[in-house]
């Protein structure tokens, strides 16, 4: 038998144990776990586009991008926006 | 080794449709089931392991002279060094097609060794994008350019053709896999993209992992345009790295929409704005890389690159066309989730510098592929093959580049949302007033051209940009850790604080040097020719050449004549070094080409070609060009790659949730 030919033979074996393994593996139990609702996840993206922008914020302040009355403006805005969606996340 | 390289492909294939068939399947029906989704996992791992397994089976073939083959028999002989037997695997179209292969496997295989932390509802989706890219180029390289085909040939054949010897070059083994390595890394943003549109997961996730591989991409494809410039450099022998040939152009389409992705998902990220816009770049990029192939193999462009014209063009069109067409469909489906939640407030904000400078981008790369696609369009309208030249690229791009450039000095600069008009006067009127200095002292000090002059004040505008910039982050800085802004302490802190942030600044800084050194090489070039017999000068620039003698060399699979140039300086006549031009006449394939001598320096490159000897074999003509600053170009590069690699670093394996969570903590909300 040829080089070449055990070598088929090997690589055809590992991937079928490698394949089939998670039928047999206990870790892989079909389970009925939900899945983040798209609700959940929109509530997730929201959070963190506003303290993604409230970062921003403070950080364009600090280096004298904008103005004092600009920095508590926007920061009033994003806190309110914020805050609805800490309530609904709480509803949730 | 043969038949276990030609199995492996074989069983490539079949696992490439059982992951695109499953991952759609599963995506459909059973989504839940984490049996199905490990299983596809780990055929896409496996994919890449067949797919090296077959790269194994015929690289083994070249070192071995295995002749019977024919791809093997036309681009190896015995008398190649077994490092260019190696390259010769992607030499040609089949084996290029196999490693092409390989590489889309091997990023699909990463991205789903790492994919357990990904969101679950894309997986299916994510394995099934990934193996559709791969299905589709092992489909090609199995079934029409198979590298396996044995050689039609009643008798074994004793030795082979032989590699083009314009491929003979230790490029040959780092260009190739490192643009191949960037088109294919874009196939993953791709995936990320359709398994969002396709399972409806449209959060952020899939932008925020989609941007790190488009980095990844996007740094290799930058490394593996610049090494093919370098080469080209090297090795062509015309004394510029860079001709705007149709294939070098294609590598560089998707590197402009790839860009363009990498600014503006940082709104998206931020702002919710430009969804569709993003989907369209990532559709685009992919579909740009696929252009790009399909030029280089179809035969409907010239080109030095170009491998010889096959049949093979109206499959890649199809594909092609599949995949806009599927985009498209999946855009219209998920339509209402994809509308931005805000709009740009102001022009003075970084959101609408970057929207500019998606326009800039775009604008270069249609005016790049109308300069590719020109001599297509009118043969079709007019019956004549009509081509267009450096002069039409340059004139359009350059403006075009020299805006975007403009641009990188000021996005960075100015605030998201809105910035106050008073930082907009701090922040560039100093930059301004010092590019006006620069380029009036250049026009005063000779240079009368006007896009030279322009770009130098330009590249030092965005200089100043990027050092006000360093010096604001660095009094933030000091004010948290109390100690002097100019302390490394302040330094190194603000650097590690904003990684991501500092790294950008570093690529555009790289953007920067290597337009001074593109600038410089263009405008102020020196290109002379002459010819000289043993014992003769010629001075060029601050150099005095003499040609001392002419030397002939042996080697297993050519014959070289060099020609002993000494190098004076024209000032002093101090020798400074002996350059060694030669013309090699292949033996095999009966070709000769020239190889260039080159004296690289800081200031300058000294560029010496050998054009040919007269009939008594006393005399040499010779070519001579002096690149100014030419070396920062590579510089520059290096740096980008760098800034490139320090943004795409991860920042932690923390989980989403606990990330905003975190964020949540230290915001004190």
């Amino acid at each position: 038998m040829s080089v070449g030919l055990v070598l088929c033979v090997v690589l055809s074996l590992v991937i079928g144990i490698a394949l089939s393994a998670p039928y047999f593996e206990g870790g892989f139990v079909e389970e009925d776990d939900a899945l983040e609702s798209p609700s959940d996840t929109q509530l997730l993206d929201s959070k963190e586009r506003l303290l993604r922008a409230l970062k921003d914020l403070e950080q364009d302040f600090s280096m004298g991008k904008i103005e004092e009355e600009e920095l508590s403006q926007s920061r009033s805005e994003l806190s309110l926006e914020l805050a609805e969606i800490l309530k609904k996340d709480k509803r949730a | 080794m043969i038949e276990f390289g030609l199995f492996s492909l074989c069983v490539a294939w079949l696992l490439t449709v059982f992951v695109v068939c499953g991952g759609v399947f599963c995506g459909l029906y059973r989504r839940d089931s984490r049996v199905l989704i490990e299983v596809l996992r780990r055929a896409s791992i496996f994919i890449a392991v067949t797919l090296g397994c077959a790269l194994f089976g015929l690289g083994y073939g070249f070192v071995t002279n295995d002749y019977s083959i024919q791809y093997i028999w036309q681009y190896s002989n015995r008398e190649m060094p077994w490092i260019y037997k190696i390259t010769a695997i992607w030499g040609g179209m089949d084996g290029s097609m196999l490693l092409w292969c390989f590489l889309v496997a091997l990023f699909g295989a990463c991205m789903a060794a790492v994919s357990k932390q990904y969101p679950r509802p894309l997986l299916p989706w994510l394995y099934a994008a990934v193996s559709s890219s791969t299905l589709f180029f092992t489909t090609i390289t199995l079934f029409f350019t198979n590298p396996f085909r044995f050689l039609k040939s009643a008798v074994m054949m004793p030795d082979g053709n032989g590699l083009n010897p314009l491929l003979q070059n230790e490029y040959m083994a780092i260009h190739p896999p490192m643009l191949y390595l960037g088109f294919t890394g874009l196939a993953i943003p791709y995936a990320f993209c359709m398994a969002a549109l396709a399972s409806g997961h449209m959060s952020n996730d899939w932008i925020r992992l989609t941007r790190r591989w488009t980095l990844i991409g996007w740094a290799f494809l930058t490394a593996g345009i610049v090494l093919g410039g370098h080469w080209a450099y090297l090795e062509l022998g015309w004394g510029g790295f860079w001709a705007w040939d149709p294939v070098e152009n294609a590598s560089f389409l998707p590197w402009l929409t790839a860009t363009a992705f990498l600014h503006s998902v940082m709104v998206q990220e931020r702002k919710g704005m430009l969804k569709i816009w993003n989907v369209f770049l990532v559709v685009l990029t992919y579909a740009l890389t696929v252009f790009g192939t399909f030029l280089t193999r179809s035969g409907i462009v010239q080109s030095v690159h170009a491998f010889a014209s096959t049949d093979i063009g109206w499959i890649f069109l199809t594909y092609l066309a599949a995949l806009i067409v599927l985009a498209l469909a999946l855009v219209i489906y998920r339509w209402s989730a994809l509308q931005s939640e805000r709009v740009i407030e102001s022009l003075f904000s970084r959101e609408a510098v970057f929207l500019l400078n998606n326009l800039v981008l775009l604008s270069i790369c249609f005016a790049v592929l109308w300069g590719v696609l020109f001599p297509v369009f009118s043969e079709a309208f007019t019956g004549q093959k009509q081509t267009v030249g450096i002069p039409f690229f340059n004139a359009v791009n350059v403006p075009l580049f020299l805006a975007l450039v403009f641009l990188m000095g000021v996005g960075p600069t100015v605030a998201w949302r809105h910035t106050s008009l008073r930082h907009i006067v701090r922040a560039f009127v100093s930059p301004f007033i010092g590019a006006l200095v620069v380029s009036t002292a250049l026009v005063w000090a000779g240079i009368p051209d006007f896009y030279p002059v322009l770009s130098y004040g330009i590249c030092f505008f965005v200089l100043m940009t990027i050092w006000g910039e360093l010096q604001r982050g660095a009094r933030v800085q000091s004010g948290i850790t109390k100690a002097s802004p100019w302390s490394v302490r302040t330094w190194i802190a603000m650097l590690l604080r904003h990684r991501v942030k500092y790294g950008a600044h570093l690529i555009h800084f790289g953007v920067v040097v290597m337009t001074i050194a593109i600038t410089a090489s263009m405008a102020h070039k020196i290109e002379r020719e002459f010819t000289l017999a043993p014992g003769e000068r010629f001075s060029v620039g601050r150099f005095a050449l003499e040609l001392e003698e002419f030397h002939e060399e042996r080697e297993p699979n050519y014959d070289a004549l060099q020609a002993h140039v000494a190098v004076y300086s024209a000032a002093t006549g101090e020798r400074i070094e002996t350059l060694a031009p030669e013309l090699r006449f292949y033996t095999k394939n009966k070709e000769t080409t020239t190889e260039v001598a080159l004296r690289m320096g800081q200031r300058e490159d000294l560029y010496l070609i050998l054009a040919g000897v007269d009939e008594t074999g006393s005399k040499a003509s010779m070519k001579v060009f002096i690149n100014p600053l030419q070396v920062w170009l590579w510089y520059g590069a290096i740096i980008m790659v760098l800034g490139g690699a320090i943004v795409a670093v991860p920042v932690g394996s923390r989980t989403r949730e606990a990330s905003v969570s975190k964020n949540f903590a230290s915001e004190g909300v």
